[in-house]
């Protein structure tokens, strides 16, 4: 009776050490991978003919006629951007404002970005709509989030000027005025 | 009483077969060089093609001696922490290591980019206990659209006995 439990429990080890060889082996190992996207935010603008634009007020056709702005020459202006926010962050804007120099009075300069175009991805900007540049930073494209314009003319925001005067009793005759205009991707 | 002797000396043979059961062991830190995530010019996409250092596996096993008809097949899945799925990531084997006892080891295959999915998929196989396989991974499709983030994901090598 003691062997043929001795047995019996030999051979049920037996039949488990087999089945478990039967089965097939196998373990696993580990390593960690990780890869990050920093954040981005660059901006450049492409153009076709010149970067400046030039404006000019041209006197009446007619005694007391109003002056005219004219803009002399051709150029095409578009806003590229690239930008990668963190997921708690916000929104990013296109702020443009003017430095080394100043408007001549009675003038303002009005600047329009045109709706998305292009071959980008993302969450691309929204216009603001025709905007008076001063000396203080305005957004001309807000709610930038985490996207790319594509390269080069076409892509991204075209940008249209308009130089309108404003108070005529302020505009004198005087030289050609210089300044720029600076345009900055920026953190809401 | 024989009877028991002869049964569990065949269970000794067999404890002893079951003991040959390999595992891998991994060596290295998987690492990119994140400068090449370039924008380059604005309006662009990351140009993401990113390659890693190489990372070391070694099969062995709790065997001690020679086991060169013991075969065994090395699959590869991942197991994200906070992934992407328009990630596309790959594992290379880029060489053939070193086999325990010296010699030419046996490994075949995992020598063209194998897809890392969710799911194990087959990488390479081999025989016997072998020492520092290199394999290096390769990052593709990461886009600025994703967001400023961090990505991380567990690959997980399974070594069967064949």
């Amino acid at each position: 009776m003691k062997y043929r439990v001795l047995n019996i429990v030999v051979l049920f080890l037996l039949f488990q050490s087999l089945s478990e060889k039967a089965r097939g082996q196998w373990s696993e190992e580990r390593i960690n991978l990780g890869i990050s996207i920093p954040e981005v935010a660059i901006i450049d603008i492409e153009y076709m003919g010149s970067k400046s634009l030039e404006f000019e007020v041209v006197p009446p056709v007619i005694s007391g006629g109003a002056p005219e702005v004219q803009q002399t020459n051709n150029t095409q202006l578009w806003i590229n951007y690239s930008s990668a926010v963190a997921s708690w962050g916000g929104k990013r804007s296109i702020v443009a404002q003017v430095i080394n120099g100043n408007l001549p009075s009675g003038l303002s300069l009005f600047v329009q970005a045109s709706s998305y175009r292009g071959k980008g991805k993302g969450e691309l900007g929204s216009s603001v709509g025709k905007t008076a540049i001063s000396s203080q930073p305005r957004p001309i494209v807000t709610n930038i989030g985490s996207c790319y314009t594509g390269n080069g003319l076409n892509n991204g925001h075209s940008l249209d000027f308009s130089l309108d005067i404003t108070d005529f009793e302020k505009v004198t005759a005087m030289e050609a005025t210089e300044f720029t205009i600076l345009y900055t991707i920026t953190d809401n | 009483m024989k009877n028991v002797v002869i049964i569990l000396l065949l269970l000794i043979v067999v404890k002893q077969l079951g003991a040959q059961d390999f595992f891998i062991i991994t060596n290295g830190i998987v690492s990119f060089n994140e400068t090449q995530l370039e924008v380059g010019e604005a309006g662009n996409d990351i140009s993401a093609n990113l390659r890693s250092n190489a990372v070391y596996l070694s099969v062995n096993s709790n065997y001690y001696w020679n086991m060169n008809n013991e075969r065994w097949r090395i699959y590869i899945h991942k197991s994200d922490i906070n992934w992407d799925d328009q990630i596309q990531l790959t594992v290379k084997r880029t060489g053939k290591g070193q086999k325990y006892w010296g010699g030419k080891p046996y490994i075949q295959g995992g020598n063209s980019n194998v897809r890392i999915n969710d799911n194990p998929t087959y990488f390479f196989n081999g025989k016997d206990k072998v020492l520092n396989i290199p394999v290096k991974f390769r990052v593709k499709k990461l886009s600025l659209t994703m967001g400023a983030e961090d990505f991380e994901t567990d690959i997980v090598f399974t070594i069967y006995d064949n």
